[in-house]
């Protein structure tokens, strides 16, 4: 798999275990599909963490352990995803903090270089 | 890139306790920029620059001093772009931003950045008759019987039942609408900015993924550095401005509420960013920052973004009128008496994210203004006619919630302060560590022992992430309010210190 399509899923499961302080508590019950969309590269970025994000803040309130690009269209900044996890219970995850938002700020995606660094900053 | 010492050439002091950003810092400044801070405060400021500039810009946070520049750079901008004394790094704006926009000037901008993502996120402070002496034997207890009472951290629910309708008019009526359901009292509306209600909010400007985020979640605390305190009068500054709020001896105990407009306010934000992306390439608008995303106030997506944000602010009202309402069943539980009769009065209500229209004297002229208020507070002096009237003689409360363990302030607005800061002052303590930081360097246990040792009662949904929100991580709320002081943009009234804290 593409290294970057890899680092793009890091960033989202990134999110999903600030939300708890020990994700491995989360089981992988379900699958979500998410479909995002963007103008270039860090708008896309941002809508793909958004959906994410929303995901988790709406019923059934799903966290995910993993996270899967499973289309990436690179000229039309397109994404589908699936997200694997299951409802966020706060009897049963111990809770971490909550996400805000995304933001662009300071957002960058290094795609040249060799370890491919992805910096986003979230609001919590 | 420029060089640190390159950087140090566009700033000089030029005060004790204010410094001046030169037009030229960042590009296309269109007034300077400002902030206040003390020694120690500075420090930490000229630090966040020197890192930036070591690590060339490759990841991290854009420095506080470089969005007070970048927010001087926003179109319509009047005077300046100011830092208050707990400015950090933010989100486009710094947080402990302030930057006023002139309506009559087509080409001004409103910029959701300007407020944040918790949009009329604020403090609450309720004060009850109540000595240290009663509350120190059931601390436990009642600390315990808030935690019960107020859903706390990430992925709680209200307990105040909500349906889609209830939403829509909670949007429209702010504390209006929790006045007629009961959950708060009629003499707790005159005590908020805004009289708890924005009129200009209109509910069917905000997005369906808003509501649906913030159904769930009304009456719920949130995470991060939201609490609920008991707090106990420490010190009294000002005893004439004490009494008019209630405050009448040290020992006397106190509750301080801080929170927001939750999921609700937080998409109304995001939805706004994206919408205003795409006004700014049609009307040609240039920011320095993509997070400063901006659109004209007249546009369609700035006014629909102001009345949106309103329906948020009206939501973050009902939110602490909620809590407020749980507090005080929690208190009258415990002490077996009533709200009433421990006199639960709300002293004040202050919102420290918000954008609001005002008056303002600029170069000896009266012009209509719209003040983006980004983790600052409100400070109009006494005699203004927007602050309610048990404080038209000394001037609007301000509210400054300490961090977890550390005091809290209330502060009064002053003269100085309306001419200076366009009626505003600071908001908090401010970050110092950046999350990721106090993470390495302090350990959860240390914290909640240290806690402990100062008889602070703890109840946290997240213990294992308290060091992000322990003093160290953040600068000192004494600096903080003594600078605010000694510029004169405000004036200490009455310092508080926690007995025990609830939080996410």
């Amino acid at each position: 798999m593409d290294q970057s399509l890899i680092d793009l899923q890091q960033v989202a499961m990134a999110m999903f275990s600030y939300m708890t302080t020990d994700i491995s508590r989360v089981e992988m019950r379900r699958v979500h599909t998410i479909e995002a969309e963007g103008e270039d590269m860090l708008s896309l970025l941002f809508h793909f963490l958004d959906e994410f994000l929303f995901l988790f803040s709406v019923e059934p309130f799903i966290i995910c352990r993993v996270v899967k690009i499973v289309e990436f269209d690179k000229e039309n900044f397109r994404i589908k995803a699936e997200g694997y996890g299951e409802t966020f219970d706060i009897s049963k995850h111990p809770q971490g903090t909550e996400v805000k938002a995304i933001t662009y700020s300071n957002m960058q995606v290094h795609q040249e270089s060799e370890q491919n660094d992805i910096f986003v900053i979230i609001d919590i | 890139m420029r060089s640190y010492n390159e950087e140090m050439k566009f700033l000089e002091k030029v005060t004790p306790y204010c410094w001046k950003i030169n037009k030229g810092f960042v590009d296309n400044m269109k007034v300077d920029g400002y902030f206040y801070v003390n020694d120690r405060l500075e420090k930490l400021m000229f630090d966040e620059l020197k890192q930036s500039c070591n690590s060339k810009g490759f990841g991290g946070f854009l420095p506080g001093m470089k969005q007070i520049a970048n927010v001087a750079a926003l179109p319509g901008i009047v005077e300046k772009s100011v830092g208050l004394p707990d400015v950090h790094s933010g989100y486009g704006f710094a947080i402990g931003n302030l930057a006023a926009f002139d309506m009559s000037n087509p080409k001004a901008v409103v910029s959701p950045g300007g407020v944040g993502f918790d949009i009329n996120c604020g403090v609450r402070l309720l004060r009850t008759n109540l000595h240290e002496r009663d509350v120190q034997p059931l601390k436990e207890q009642l600390a315990q019987c808030l935690f019960d009472h107020i859903p706390v951290g990430v992925g709680s629910k209200g307990i105040i039942p909500m349906t889609a309708q209830n939403l829509e008019e909670a949007l429209e009526m702010g504390v209006d609408w929790s006045l007629r359901e009961g959950y708060a009292w009629a003499e707790d509306k005159e005590h908020c900015e805004e009289y708890g209600r924005m009129l200009t909010a209109d509910p069917s400007k905000v997005s369906s993924r808003a509501k649906k985020r913030g159904l769930p979640q009304l009456g719920t605390l949130g995470a991060g550095n939201h609490y609920a305190e008991i707090q106990v009068v420490d010190e009294i500054f000002d005893e004439y401005a004490a009494k008019k709020m209630g405050v009448e001896f040290p020992g006397q105990v106190c509750v301080m509420i801080h929170c927001g407009s939750r999921g609700l306010g937080h998409q109304v934000a995001t939805d706004a960013l994206v919408a205003m992306e795409k006004a700014m390439k049609r009307d040609k608008i240039e920011v320095n920052d993509r997070q400063l995303a901006c659109a004209h106030i007249n546009s369609v997506e700035g006014q629909e973004y102001l009345k949106g944000m309103a329906s948020a602010a009206n939501y973050a009202w009902v939110n602490r009128s909620s809590m407020t309402f749980l507090a005080r069943q929690a208190f009258a539980k415990m002490f077996k008496s009533t709200p009433d009769d421990l006199d639960m009065h709300v002293i004040y209500d202050v919102s420290h994210n918000i954008a609001k229209v005002e008056e303002h004297f600029v170069d000896g002229k009266q012009k209509t203004l719209l003040v983006h208020r980004k983790g600052s507070t409100r400070a109009f002096p006494p005699h203004h006619p927007l602050i309610p009237v048990d404080y038209q003689l000394t001037g609007q409360p301000v509210l400054i919630g300490g961090t977890m363990g550390t005091c809290s302030y209330v502060l009064t607005g002053t003269e100085v302060g309306m001419s200076e800061t366009f009626g505003t002052t600071c908001h908090g303590a401010g970050r110092a560590l950046s999350r990721a930081k106090s993470r390495r360097k302090l350990d959860y246990t240390n914290v909640l022992a240290a806690l402990e040792e100062k008889g602070i009662s703890i109840r946290v949904a997240s213990p294992k992430l308290v060091m992000e929100e322990a003093p160290e991580s953040y600068k000192n709320v004494t600096d903080v309010v003594d600078t605010c002081h000694a510029a004169g943009i405000s004036k200490k009234c009455v310092k508080l210190r926690p007995i025990a804290v609830i939080k996410g």
